[in-house]
């Protein structure tokens, strides 16, 4: 037999290990959280860790099955190319002990993906404990009262168009595209749609839940992280599932701080900002004149209790404009006029900064019957004679002012 | 109507010269005529699907592009999936269906000629109609998969989401009825000798294809309906706040949906077992094991629906049934690549391009179905779901698979259908622009969606990491452009200009029926039908001596015309009709509630189409369409 020419060998295998390398590396390339906000491979909580277990373990047995098939093929082919000789082959029709061979052999390795995917599902799929274990007992810390000490954190998510709602079901918080939790009790998140379907994706946690309208999902989980006190841990999560315009820029943060940081951070944001002087009132009024206590409300203005909007309370905590899409403060904290000019720009003109918003607020407006003094009929900008820059300054005043002591930095 | 026409070309003599005018290919019934407008009319579409593709790629080869508009992109990215999967795929496995199922299996023509070209006609009407809402009111942008709540009129205003429902809804129809065609066809009009077992492998996977097609569309054409009375008469299928469940309709896409991936991929995989064998000069491997592999993929892809739909949360025994469901499909595909190594085993490959592009098909489907097996595991699916992972995996099944597979048959059946090779140069050169720009492309976005990325998004952030291998991803898309260009032109010139080597009945030396008549076939295909002792009557012809069934053995005293079906008006009049009765319900459309006075107009002009449909009917069956 002639053997195969070099060129053909070389192209082959330099293929085949490309392929196989390029394949491991898919997996095993460490995505970090470091350069990659988003990683799938890189998780902080109990319930992302049985996921990237049993990701990692069908992953080797993908590339183990890829790299052996690559391999009979590149030297099958190489074996018998045609020789030029006169004459067929052999011609051979089949063989009844090979077929079954390789039909047994495919469902073998099928039950080694099956019975760890099974396991898992139901692992992830258990209701979650009322509080937070006591790894000496396995069993749920209680007080004296049989109360749980460090009761699970239930938090409604609502999907929007095109930013998220977490309404704190024990607690009565309600925050817009930034949420805290605590790194030494279970969290529950209960996620639904109040629009069209959403898919709430924090990937770092773990896997993601459709936000489908009239169901309830959840998921569940405990950090594995310990969060140093008054530090923040910041994870970023997305919107999965294609809602629309803007589905692309409906990004949120979650604030991972110490568990004694949490119950402040509670008690704070229950209590609402502490503002005092013209900061406060003048901000207030023009809050209140400019229309946005239609849609917005804030936590210690009796005004502000609009439900349409998300929820502002707070607001100069937050380091993102938008769901998680403009950085108010790329240059630090103590650069406060980016922050100022961002947010002025947003509320003339949010379309400049994320398309369809406007659209969405016309459609449900005029749908849900209000009537908002906000007019943004000259293409979408909210001109000088509608709102003067001075009640719009006022307004973006009152509103970065609004700090807890954990902003972010 | 059909008098123009029936005194054209249906006496079919040997001598006969080919009728090329516009009027012979409107009215044509031949269904290698009709094949061929399919191959074009795909081709064409493969080219705007491709070009959606691009300005897709273009969008995201920077962090932040502002290169097109959000609104744009989304109605790229549901155009391009939806031209290449309805408009592109499916008609160029059409164009196989109707070129090769006749001559695979000894017949002259289908068994309903007439209702064959008017599938073709719907066809194109459905196509052009979907494309036509660029005209209107913008394309689609509710993605392929056209999920409720969204599509439904509060959050999706306008006509849009309409033109797609009734576009989808046409080319429904048009699949369906080829599709009990071909079965009727395979089942009935196989020539002597020809037992279930003895037909061509692709035959058999288009009979699977073809059971898919007429189980599968009802259902998606039943949650269009829904969805078209929702947006249009406000009832509440899918309407969640007046008791309506969005998931419904998830169930009854993906009913069809996941069929459907099967209906793209087997028609390849009957094409590649045709040209394997060919290529290693020897019989397919375990042809049996083949042909019940295929027939169980398409028997379990009605059993594996849900695992679309693993993050909506179904709770974990119906994820661990469908993951259960999904993971079995890999055996008999898994059947299917060891036949197809085992094929080449022991062979003398001869690595021509279509054989190139077949061995190619099984390498990239090789990872694509690897990959697929990743997902069928719900707790890795709830990472992967909706990732860029998933744009990897389904675009080496469908781009590495589906297409390259029906390249292979375009660059293999070629000579037959045309008479001449395609060049064998600008098929390599297409080749490999298209195996790097196919890995460089969607390789990557394995990656992608491992650093969570998420599908259909306009722009992604700076500082996410993304950059690299979205760049690397954009410059590999025009890779494949170019590679499939080059294929288009030499298409073009091949078929209009009269460019390349004239090719004899039978240039690979193949085993089956279509290669022992004429290059190209005459009008009638066989002068006189063959009779068939084996799976490889021409091959046992030529090497080893079994009884003759080439057409200049058995036909030298066979009557000099063969009577052929003739050439018929009503199937293009029948497609305008209901074409256009499909576009009247844009009328009352939109709104999401029930318009009494648009309905008023809508009522009377799809009457007025209705009975011009009755019309055409009662003409098809008053026409003498028996053959003369």
């Amino acid at each position: 037999m002639k053997l195969p020419s070099f060129d053909t060998a070389v192209r082959s295998l330099v293929l085949t290990v490309l392929g196989a390398t390029g394949l491991a590396g898919c997996e095993l390339w460490p995505y970090n959280n470091g350069q990659y906000p988003y990683t799938t491979t890189d998780p902080i909580s109990d319930f992302g860790m049985y996921t990237h277990e049993l990701y990692a373990q069908i992953t080797w047995i993908v590339l183990v099955i890829f790299a052996a098939v690559t391999a009979l093929l590149a030297f099958t082919l190489l074996r018998f190319r045609d020789d030029g000789q006169p004459g067929n082959p052999e011609q051979i029709h089949g063989n009844t002990q090979m077929e079954i061979g390789w039909t047994l052999l495919p469902i073998v390795i099928v039950l080694f993906l099956i019975v760890p995917t099974v396991r898992t599902i139901f692992v992830i799929a258990d209701a979650p404990p009322a509080g937070a274990i006591d790894p000496a007992s396995g069993l749920v810390m209680r007080d004296d009262a049989g109360e749980p000490v460090k009761k699970t954190v239930e938090i409604k998510v609502i999907g929007k168009r095109w930013w998220w709602a977490f309404e704190y079901v024990n607690e009565g918080i309600v925050t817009g595209n930034q949420f805290a939790i605590p790194d030494d009790r279970p969290v529950s998140l209960l996620i639904t749609s109040d629009t069209v379907i959403h898919s709430f994706w924090v990937p770092r946690i773990g896997g993601k839940r459709d936000a489908v309208p009239g169901r309830m999902n959840r998921i569940w989980f405990n950090l594995q992280q310990d969060v140093q006190p008054g530090e923040v841990e910041h994870i970023r999560g997305e919107c999965a599932e294609y809602c629309g315009d803007a589905h692309a820029l409906m990004r949120f943060e979650v604030i991972a701080l110490d568990g004694a940081d949490f119950d402040r951070w509670v008690t704070e944001y229950q209590a609402g900002p502490k503002l005092a002087g013209d900061v406060k009132t003048k901000g207030e009024a023009a809050f209140a004149a400019g229309g946005c206590i239609g849609c917005h409300a804030i936590t210690g203005n009796d005004q502000a209790n609009g439900l349409q909007g998300p929820n502002l309370t707070f607001f100069g905590d937050r380091r993102w404009l938008a769901a998680g899409v403009h950085d108010m403060y790329p240059n630090g904290r103590s650069d406060a006029t980016h922050a100022h000019d961002l947010l002025t720009q947003w509320v003339r003109h949010p379309d400049s900064l994320k398309p369809g918003t406007t659209k969405h607020d016309e459609e449900s407006r005029a749908l849900d019957g209000m009537n908002i003094p906000v007019d943004r009929s000259n293409d979408g900008i909210l001109q000088e004679d509608e709102m003067s820059t001075e009640q719009l300054d006022a307004i973006v005043a009152y509103l970065l002012a609004q700090t807890s002591s954990y902003p972010i930095q | 109507m059909s008098t123009a026409a029936t005194n054209v070309a249906h006496h079919a003599d040997v001598e006969h010269e080919e009728d090329n005018s516009l009027t012979s290919w409107l009215t044509t019934v031949d269904h290698k005529r009709i094949g061929k407008l399919y191959m074009f009319s795909a081709l064409f579409f493969f080219a705007l699907g491709g070009l959606e593709a691009l300005l897709i790629r273009l969008q995201l080869m920077w962090p932040e592009n502002h290169f097109i508009s959000a609104q744009t992109y989304n109605e790229m990215f549901t155009m391009h999936a939806t031209t290449m999967i309805f408009l592109s795929i499916m008609p160029l496995s059409a164009a196989f269906f109707n070129f090769l199922i006749p001559l695979q299996i000894g017949a002259r023509d289908v068994a309903f000629p007439r209702l064959n070209a008017l599938s073709y006609w719907l066809f194109l009407f459905g196509a052009l109609f979907l494309n036509f809402s660029f005209f209107f009111s913008g394309l689609p942008d509710g993605g392929w998969f056209g999920y409720a709540n969204m599509t439904l009129a509060k959050y999706s205003p306008g006509h849009s989401i309409d033109f797609w429902i009734l576009g989808l809804a046409i080319l429904g129809n048009s699949s369906m009825m080829a599709g009990f065609n071909f079965i009727t066809t395979i089942l009935n009009l196989r020539t002597p000798g020809m037992t279930m077992f003895r037909m061509p492998i692709f035959t058999w996977m288009s009979l699977v294809v073809q059971f898919l097609i007429v189980m599968s569309f009802p259902m998606i054409t039943v949650g269009l309906l829904l969805m078209l009375f929702d947006r249009s008469f406000g009832t509440n299928f899918y309407f969640p706040p007046n008791g309506g469940d969005p998931l419904l309709w998830q169930h009854l896409f993906w009913l069809f949906g996941h069929p459907e991936v099967y209906i793209l991929i087997l028609p390849a995989m009957g094409i590649v077992s045709e040209i394997l064998p060919v290529a290693a000069r020897k019989p397919l491997f375990g042809a049996p094991f083949v042909i019940f592999s295929g027939i169980m993929i398409g028997f379990v892809g009605f059993g594996v629906w849900s695992h679309h739909m693993f993050t909506t949360g179904l709770g974990p025994v119906a994820d661990a049934a469908f993951s259960t469901t999904t993971m079995l499909i890999a055996v008999p595909t898994a059947v299917k690549i060891f036949n197809w190594i085992a094929t080449l085993w022991g062979g003398k490959i001869r690595f021509t391009v279509p054989a190139v592009f077949a061995i190619t098909f099984v390498f990239l489907f090789t990872i694509g179905g690897l990959s697929g097996v990743m997902h069928a595991s719900p707790p890795v699916d709830l990472q992967q779901q909706d990732s860029y992972f998933i744009v990897a995996h389904f675009h080496y099944v469908l781009v590495g698979g589906a297409f390259t597979g029906l390249m292979s048959g375009v660059y293999f059946y070629w000579p037959k259908m045309f008479g001449r090779y395609l060049d064998e140069r600008a098929g390599w050169i297409s080749w490999v622009l298209l195996f790097i720009g196919i890995n460089l492309t969607f390789f990557p976005m394995h990656f992608l969606g491992a650093m969570g990325m998420p599908r259909r998004t306009w722009q992604y952030p700076v500082g996410a990491g993304y950059d690299m291998w979205n760049m690397v991803a954009t410059v590999g898309s025009w890779f494949i452009a170019v590679g499939f260009l080059v294929t288009l032109a030499s298409a073009v010139a091949n078929a209009f200009f009269g460019k390349g080597k004239k090719a004899p009945a039978d240039p690979w030396d193949a085993a089956t029926l279509e290669w022992s008549i004429a290059s190209p076939p005459p009008h009638y295909n066989f002068k006189k039908l063959p009779t068939v002792a084996s799976d490889r009557p021409y091959w046992d012809e030529k090497h080893e001596g079994g009884p003759a069934v080439s057409q200049e053995v058995i036909a030298v005293d066979a009557p000099s015309h063969v009577e052929m079906p003739p050439p018929s008006w009503w199937p293009l009049g029948q497609a305008l009709f209901q074409g256009g009765f499909f576009a009247a319900f844009l009328i009352g459309g939109g709104t999401g509630q029930f318009d009494a006075d648009r309905f008023m107009i809508q009522l009377p002009i799809q009457l007025l189409l209705a009975a011009g449909m009755l019309y055409c009917m009662f003409g098809w069956i008053r026409e003498d369409a028996r053959p003369r």
